[in-house]
């Protein structure tokens, strides 16, 4: 399990059980998505520089003609 | 990453939606990342993603909203929320976002706002076989 699934569900107010079960049950899924999907693991793993690409996206940043 | 892997597992489950603005931001950052655009429809096909196209209705509640949350949320800033809040109100019964604290001052009820971790915890069986 990558480290930031770690990461939220230990912060989680959630149960040991339930929490354990969690892991267990992601890591799983998530080992089935990347044997599938192996492409799509990828393109998400660069997304996580979504703040960065945010910086340049002139879509977030539209101007408009008058103050408010 | 966690959701989309939920996501394909359960797309028969759930009817999953994307907001024509969060469509439109996320094939942009494909694009910056050197991903050809096609890859990104075909991403979203893999859990059956429909895009929701922005209509005239959706557009006036958000800018309802806009007007209503000018103070704290100006529109010149939250433009992109506001729509996305438009669509969500009127069809989604829970959006899934990090960014809780632009849309809960909105009061989007009947739309729940969870974030992903939140969503994974409250929907994932306590027996599914994998």
């Amino acid at each position: 399990m990558p480290p930031d699934q770690e990461h939220w569900l230990d912060k989680m107010p959630i149960s040991e059980s339930r929490r354990k079960y969690l892991k267990e049950y992601l890591a799983k899924i998530m080992a089935e998505f990347e044997k599938k999907y192996p492409e799509m693991v990828k393109r998400l793993d660069k997304m996580r520089n979504i703040p960065q690409l945010e910086k340049e996206a002139t879509i977030g940043n539209w101007e408009l003609p008058f103050e408010e | 990453m966690g959701l989309v892997p939920f996501l394909i597992r359960n797309k028969e489950v759930f009817r999953i939606v994307i907001p024509a603005i969060a469509y439109a931001e996320r094939r942009y950052f494909y694009l910056l990342n050197g991903d050809l655009p096609d890859s990104y429809d075909k991403d979203l096909s893999s859990f059956n993603a429909e895009i929701l196209p922005l209509t005239r209705e959706q557009v006036n509640i958000a800018i309802d909203l806009a007007y209503a949350h000018r103070h704290e949320l100006p529109f010149r800033e939250h433009n992109r929320d506001y729509l996305i809040a438009g669509q969500c109100i009127q069809l989604v019964d829970i959006l899934i976002t990090y960014n809780k604290k632009h849309f809960e001052p909105l009061d989007l009820v009947p739309t729940r706002i969870l974030t992903p971790e939140e969503f994974l915890n409250e929907f994932t069986p306590m027996d599914d076989d994998v």
